[in-house]
């Protein structure tokens, strides 16, 4: 990129269960941007833009980002309205700042709201083929899981050792939700779901908050002495009716990952990145996410669990945070993760995480909500100053 | 602060309506005569239609016919039910544990995802065993049909 945007500031609310946090969606949203602003010395005034990341049938009120955009700073000022992807939000951050409409960006999002989850992402499949036969989310992860292990050598055990894992990290980490460490025993115990998924392979729904602060190069060096640098950014987007082997091969995940890797001069992810932090709302995803960036070939996803690599004390950790089984906020689900990986660069204590990161992958999306139907995927690469 | 706060509750109640469109609206009206139709864009094929192509964004043209039988591309068993689904369909919606399935009617580059059932074994268990990738199945016709897509109650193997 010609200029460079950066991240220089970030708050994240301890996440917790539905209903255990306490604050109403302005409040939450307010508590962090202003305590994002308030680190690097900003007010009010200073703020130019905010980007909002909420989805309207997840907090039951019609374009509820309206009115948390407010809460964030906007009063007065550009407020832009994304539909759930935190990565989408950077985007638009980006360019306003790109296109000197902006020097500072406030991005934010919070879960309050509790929802009925199979309802509201049944109602996210179309009325005519797939809403009819109930599809949800859960389902569609079910769909997905099983044809892995039908393209892989992956099997049952292993959807509950990549759970384990994360379950591990998590337990480690003040910000996430669910802190108790499940082993695989545990997790191949608890109820079948949808086969091959079982109810602890699945997210659970958390409340939480969380905002950073987006500036320009010359903003950034003004505000911190620790920015972090937006290297690459892509997007790409899955038919919503097309062929099971598009639907199923993650192929937004693997065109996003690769346009972001050339972007930030990334030859060989495996080697070049330091850690990944991906939205997994299901065990298997994880698997099939390391196929799709490209850290292994296909159906070795496997192999790298097995191997130990992505552990936190393995070559390339995947998910130090504990990841979407730990911590799920609907809405702030990639806003949580941009921050752990921040903060995991700037080696701020998340849990026992190796030292020296320079480089890592965070991965967005709105499979949060269901898979196989238009989902788009986005991959971001943030590296620390040297 | 005191840290005191009551929990608010609310339900939306929301009704809405929309033209099926040309194609849809050919499609489900076939489905009452047991014709499961399709349409062709360029070199690919799709059962059920689409308008368009996502790949070309070509409009689609000519209109094909089908039997609705095709094969099976993936499949879960469903054992937890759903706590809220926005299309009840109280006549036809199985009780759990039920099978959902991708299926690719014969010749289609798209799939439809519908309930699998008619298979030889009661025990769900086992099921995961018994259905196979690529195994054919076929369309069962409900007795009453309205141009809907649970107008098929499921597929079954055609062996």
């Amino acid at each position: 990129m010609d200029q460079n945007v950066a991240i220089v500031s970030y708050d994240l609310l301890d996440y917790k269960g539905p209903n255990e946090l306490g604050m109403w969606n302005d409040e939450a949203t307010f508590v962090v941007a202003k305590e994002a602003l308030e680190k690097v010395g900003l007010k009010k005034k200073d703020v130019d833009a905010v980007v909002i990341a909420t989805m309207d049938g997840q907090d039951g009120i019609t374009i509820s980002n309206g009115m948390l955009a407010p809460a964030a700073g906007a009063y007065e000022r550009d407020s832009i309205r994304i539909e759930t992807s935190t990565l989408h939000c950077v985007m638009s951050g980006m360019a306003s700042i790109l296109s000197g409409a902006a020097e500072v960006v406030v991005v934010a999002s919070s879960d309050t709201i509790e929802f009925d989850f199979d309802y509201v992402t049944n109602a996210n499949q179309d009325p005519v083929f797939r809403g009819p036969v109930g599809l949800n989310a859960w389902q569609s992860y079910s769909l997905l899981a099983m044809d892995y292990m039908r393209k892989s050598k992956a099997t049952e055990a292993d959807f509950a050792k990549v759970a384990a894992k994360n379950y591990l990290c998590g337990s480690r980490n003040r910000f996430a939700h669910i802190k108790n460490a499940y082993s695989e025993e545990e997790i191949l115990k608890s109820p079948m779901v949808g086969w091959p998924l079982r109810r602890l392979e699945l997210s659970s729904m958390s409340s939480g908050a969380g905002a950073f602060i987006l500036a320009s190069e010359k903003k950034a060096r003004e505000l911190t002495d620790s920015p972090i640098w937006i290297k690459g950014i892509a997007a790409a987007t899955n038919n919503y009716l097309g062929s099971w082997e598009e639907l199923s091969s993650l192929r937004a995940l693997d065109i996003a990952a690769k346009k972001a890797y050339r972007m930030a001069g990334i030859k060989d992810p495996r080697k070049d990145l330091d850690f990944m932090e991906i939205l997994n709302p299901f065990s298997a995803f994880e698997l099939m996410a390391y196929e799709a960036l490209g850290i292994c070939s296909k159906g070795q996803g496997c192999d790298l669990l097995r191997e130990g690599l992505t552990y936190p004390d393995g070559d390339l950790p995947v998910n130090i945070s504990g990841g979407s089984l730990c911590t799920n906020g609907p809405n702030s689900s990639g806003l949580f993760r941009v921050i752990q990986a921040a903060m995991l660069l700037r080696n701020e204590e998340l849990g026992e995480q190796p030292g020296n990161l320079r480089r890592g992958l965070v991965h967005d999306g709105d499979v949060g909500i269901g898979a196989i139907g238009g989902d788009s995927h986005a991959v971001m690469i943030l590296e620390r100053e040297v | 602060m005191t840290g005191r706060t009551i929990k608010k509750e609310w339900t939306l109640d929301l009704d809405f309506s929309a033209p099926m469109g040309e194609t849809y609206t050919r499609f489900v009206e076939g489905l009452k005569e047991k014709m499961f139709l399709g349409n062709r864009c360029g070199e690919r094929t799709f059962f059920p239609p689409k308008p368009f192509c996502d790949r070309t964004l070509e409009a689609a043209g000519e209109w094909l016919q089908s039997d609705g039988t095709g094969t099976v591309e993936a499949f879960t068993v469903i054992h937890e039910k759903s706590k809220g689904v926005v299309f009840p369909d109280t006549e036809h919606f199985p009780e759990v544990p039920y099978i959902l399935g991708v299926i690719r009617i014969n010749g289609s580059d798209q799939c439809l995802i519908h309930f699998l059932s008619g298979f030889d074994n009661d025990d769900p268990q086992a099921w995961p065993e018994k259905i196979q990738v690529g195994m054919a199945v076929r369309p069962v016709w409900s007795e009453k049909r309205s141009g809907h897509i649970l107008d098929i109650k499921y597929f079954e193997p055609c062996e």
